[in-house]
């Protein structure tokens, strides 16, 4: 289990986002002057390529091939066990050791396949023994994780992509169940639309929805399918395209896949110097790459808005991508396929694969900062909290709208007695109506962060489910619904709220605490799926007036 | 009131129990046809009934149309029914501006209220289609409504045992597109708007609608409002086509029934939908771009939108403030007590 440590993410980060353009977008090149050098040409096979991009593997200096497909590249000294790559747009990337010959070195390269829809997917899992015995009589089985055991494989396995498929609580919301196997529960999609296998799987299991669009029962899914999303998957995306109304389209639908034909193989990487089957993706590395899944509506309403919130931020100006926050460099590896064809590269031009999200608590609470300020003036407290997305390139809560923030606000006097609270601001009615100390805060001093939907006319969703799922609110997104209210705080925003308490200015000191919280879902939906969800908390603040 | 509740009640009732007892029958007694009497309710003129020929109204197969009226399997992906847009809690139409279909792609015109189809021949609003079951195979292709091939859509319903047997009863045959067809539209025809208060008025009972209603109904016929110029007869529509200028405003209007015919007179005009049941089916007019009815009185009253092709029946009006109520008045006078009825039927038959 890899925990993601904040710390190191802070210290990192600027460094890693300045070098990330020098390393990683690597098909710009960087051109020293030197005296020695190893020269040769790119062709096609047969004719000269030109703005081929060639370098030595897993170092920063390159060139581009003029109109004869000619490249020079100085070195500083003698080059043992050495390779020079290639890669063109449309080709994969090409490779060949170098030799004791510095000269007339020729690289081919070869055209990228046609989509295959007969594609096989590779499982992500290392081969289990067994079958690696048996692997020796029937030929050799590659999975993922047999040549990128110890760190992809690990990261991408604990993170949510891998579980997108099997994540118990989106199958309970798919199938309408609770966590204890009870059926007939809301929200449930299946509940809605018994009928319809829904567009989940465009995202929750791309693998399957390749196959049958708009088709997938969630409950239908076998062997690699099962596995979310997975290794092969993403790297089979040659290009994303994303229209501006997503509602009639998601996930796989933006997707430009190439599946190789049979006895062939083809991934897309950030790295222009893996030889095939390995091929230079520029998207891979960009925003756009996560925007299939993380923008994106039912009915023509936004419901997953995180990639336009990016792109509205100063983030997307300044060039830090997706990737840059949710797939740092974990500092440590340096070899993505040791003793499997990996070469020992710069740790910084490694991407994890922690895809870090809602499941970790370090890192969403690294996102956000919180501020506290108490005013004493005429029996009346007045506490002004801040609340600052310090970190995060979207929204805070972003993507699923039934994520959620709350905040809580408390001023106890010196008997230990709570202040009589006179302002406005409470926690809505999806904080959870009951008992403060069981975590349902409705209508404490303090305030909600969410997106919430509802539905203007449940006339239709009572016609044919009954008034059971009616009044659901917030509502999920996959009924017919508006957006009621959105005050989730933007990217480097700042979200004031005051809080007045009246004091008789006597029994001193007061101790106020501001608490946020973040929860995965809402207190009424959680409660009757019978999740047993922990709320994760982001900041707390203690201020003593006297 | 209730006998005419009863009464259709107990029509809709006994035929769906007649359905499902033929269901459970045995292989080898045949299906009869269950006698079938439809209820017209007061207000309505039987001898004005729209029933094609090869196409008679049986219980069974009103059952058959009702259950595939509310199915989503209708649809490409399953999650639009005809009931998605033809909501019966919302006056057989849905409440939104314009149509909102399969992937939550939108349409162009506005749902029209399914009440009374018994009584047209010409559907859709530029009247395209020349019967309701035209009107409904177009809508199960319609890429921006259900998506659905025919073939997809027999292959669907052939994997439904009900359905199966339900066709053999119904028809006598496989599952078809034209018995789909033919089965939802003698739904349809079921869809009745009667007895509402102004019926009731009309017939001499005093005091059924307010008096300030009855001076609606005086501006409503008279030479100067003459509203009645084209909602006219029993069902409020004379079944024909008008230019009242909504939505020509727009830098790309929609043409109407000339997208149609072609015909140069046709330009802008739509087809006068019935005011049975008005209360219940706003916003208004072919692009819903009117929200109520104080409005579409507003839009009257001040000429309809300007435009090459306005009807010479669509003019400035200059209602006082009074007289505006009053017609609104009237209007609500014009909902159906089945309206009600509906509610009940359709709420509780998930």
């Amino acid at each position: 289990m890899f925990k993601f440590n904040s710390f190191v993410w802070k210290k990192w980060h600027n460094i890693f986002v300045q070098c990330s353009i020098l390393f990683l977008c690597n098909h710009q090149c960087l051109f020293a002057q030197n005296n020695r050098t190893i020269s040769g040409k790119v062709t096609d096979g047969k004719n000269p390529v030109q703005g081929a991009t060639v370098r030595l593997q897993a170092e920063i200096i390159c060139d581009t091939t003029d109109a004869s497909g000619f490249f020079q590249l100085p070195i500083k000294e003698e080059i043992e066990n050495g390779m020079v790559t290639a890669w063109k747009e449309g080709y994969y990337n090409s490779g060949i050791e170098i030799g004791q010959n510095y000269t007339n070195i020729e690289l081919a390269l070869s055209p990228l396949p046609e989509d295959n829809a007969d594609y096989e997917w590779i499982d992500p899992a290392p081969t289990p023994i067994l079958k690696k015995v048996a692997s020796l009589v029937f030929g050799e089985v590659k999975n993922c994780g047999d040549c990128h055991p110890d760190l992809i494989y690990k990261q991408w396995i604990n993170n949510g992509h891998s579980q997108a498929a099997v994540n118990p609580i989106f199958l309970n919301l798919y199938n309408g169940t609770d966590s204890k196997g009870n059926a007939d529960i809301h929200p449930g999609y299946k509940l809605d639309y018994p009928h319809s296998a829904g567009n989940c799987s465009n995202c929750h299991a791309p693998a399957a929805a390749v196959r049958n669009p708009v088709g997938v029962d969630m409950n239908s899914l076998d062997g690699v399918e099962k596995m979310g999303v997975s290794c092969d998957f993403c790297h089979k995306i040659k290009d994303v395209q994303m229209q501006k109304n997503t509602s009639a389209k998601s996930g796989i639908d933006h997707m430009d896949l190439r599946r190789p034909p049979e006895g062939h193989q083809m991934f897309f990487g950030p790295y222009t110097d893996v030889p095939n089957p390995d091929a230079y993706s520029s998207t891979i590395s960009e925003s756009i790459f996560c925007a299939p899944c993380h923008e994106g509506g039912y009915w023509g309403v936004p419901v997953y808005e995180s990639y336009s919130e990016w792109l509205a931020s100063p983030y997307a100006k300044k060039g830090v991508t997706c990737q840059d926050c949710h797939m740092p460099p974990d500092m440590v590896t340096t070899n993505f396929a040791p003793g499997r064809g990996g070469v020992e590269r710069e740790p910084m031009t490694i991407p994890s694969h922690f895809q870090l999200g809602s499941r970790d608590s370090t890192f969403l609470a690294s996102a956000v900062e919180m501020q506290t300020k108490t005013k004493l003036s005429n029996g009346t407290l007045q506490v002004t909290v801040e609340i600052e997305n310090v970190a995060a390139g979207h929204h805070v809560p972003t993507d699923q709208p039934m994520r959620n923030m709350i905040l809580v606000v408390t001023a106890v006097d010196v008997d230990g007695n709570n202040l009589l609270y006179t302002g406005g601001n409470r926690v809505p009615y999806w904080g959870g109506r009951g008992d403060p100390a069981k975590g349902y805060y409705e209508g404490l001093p303090g305030k909600g962060f969410a997106k919430i939907l509802f539905e203007p006319n449940p006339q239709y969703v009572a016609s044919k489910v009954g008034v059971k799922g009616m009044h659901l609110s917030p509502a999920p997104q996959w009924r017919v619904v508006e957006i009621k209210e959105d005050n989730r705080i933007p990217a480097l925003e700042t979200d004031v709220s005051v809080y007045d308490f009246q004091t008789n200015g006597k029994n001193l000191p007061i101790v106020v605490t501001t608490t946020l919280i973040y929860r995965r879902t809402f207190k009424n939906w959680s409660d009757m799926k019978k999740w047993n969800l922990k709320d994760i908390p982001l900041a707390v603040n203690s201020v003593q007036v006297n | 009131m209730k006998d005419l509740k009863s009464n259709i009640i107990f029509e809709l009732v006994s035929a769906s129990v007649v359905f499902f007892l033929i269901l459970g029958c045995q292989k080898e007694s045949p299906p009869i046809p269950a006698k079938f009497s439809l209820v017209i309710p007061n207000g309505l003129d039987s001898l004005l009934v729209q029933i094609p020929e090869d196409n008679p109204m049986t219980a069974e197969k009103i059952a058959l149309g009702k259950a595939l009226f509310f199915d989503e399997r209708l649809s490409l992906d399953a999650t639009v029914s005809c009931a998605f847009c033809h909501n019966p809690l919302q006056g057989f139409a849905d409440g939104r501006e314009v149509a909102l279909g399969i992937y939550g792609l939108e349409g162009t015109r506005n749902t029209p209220t399914l009440v009374n189809r018994l009584f047209s021949r010409d559907q859709n609003w530029d009247g395209r289609a020349k019967s309701l079951e035209e009107q409904i195979l177009e809508h199960i292709q319609n890429p921006y409504e259900m998506r659905n091939t025919f073939e997809n859509l027999v292959n669907t319903l052939k994997a439904v045992e009900h359905y199966r047997k339900a066709f053999q009863i119904v028809f006598g045959t496989e599952v078809t597109v034209e018995g789909i067809a033919k089965a939802i539209a003698s739904f349809e025809r079921t869809l009745l708007s009667g007895s509402a208060p102004f019926d009731q008025f009309i017939t001499g009972e005093s005091g059924a609608i307010s008096k300030s209603a009855e001076r609606g109904f005086v501006l409503f016929k008279s030479k100067r409002v003459n509203c009645i110029a084209c909602h006219s007869g029993q069902n409020f529509t004379d079944e024909k086509y008008q230019n009242n200028g909504a939505g020509m405003d727009k830098q790309e209007p929609d043409w109407g029934r000339f997208v149609y015919t072609k015909n140069d007179t046709d330009k802008g005009k739509f087809k006068t939908p019935t005011l049975r049941d008005v209360t219940r089916t706003a916003p208004f007019m072919h692009d819903g771009s009117v929200r109520t009815l104080k409005d579409v009185v507003a839009f009257y009253n001040e000429g309809g939108i300007p435009n090459k092709y306005l009807s010479k029946h669509v003019k400035p009006l200059h209602l006082t403030e009074q007289e505006k109520t009053d017609l609104v008045e009237f209007l609500k006078t014009l909902t159906g007590r089945n309206a009600l009825f509906f509610t009940e039927q359709f709420s509780s038959s998930n």
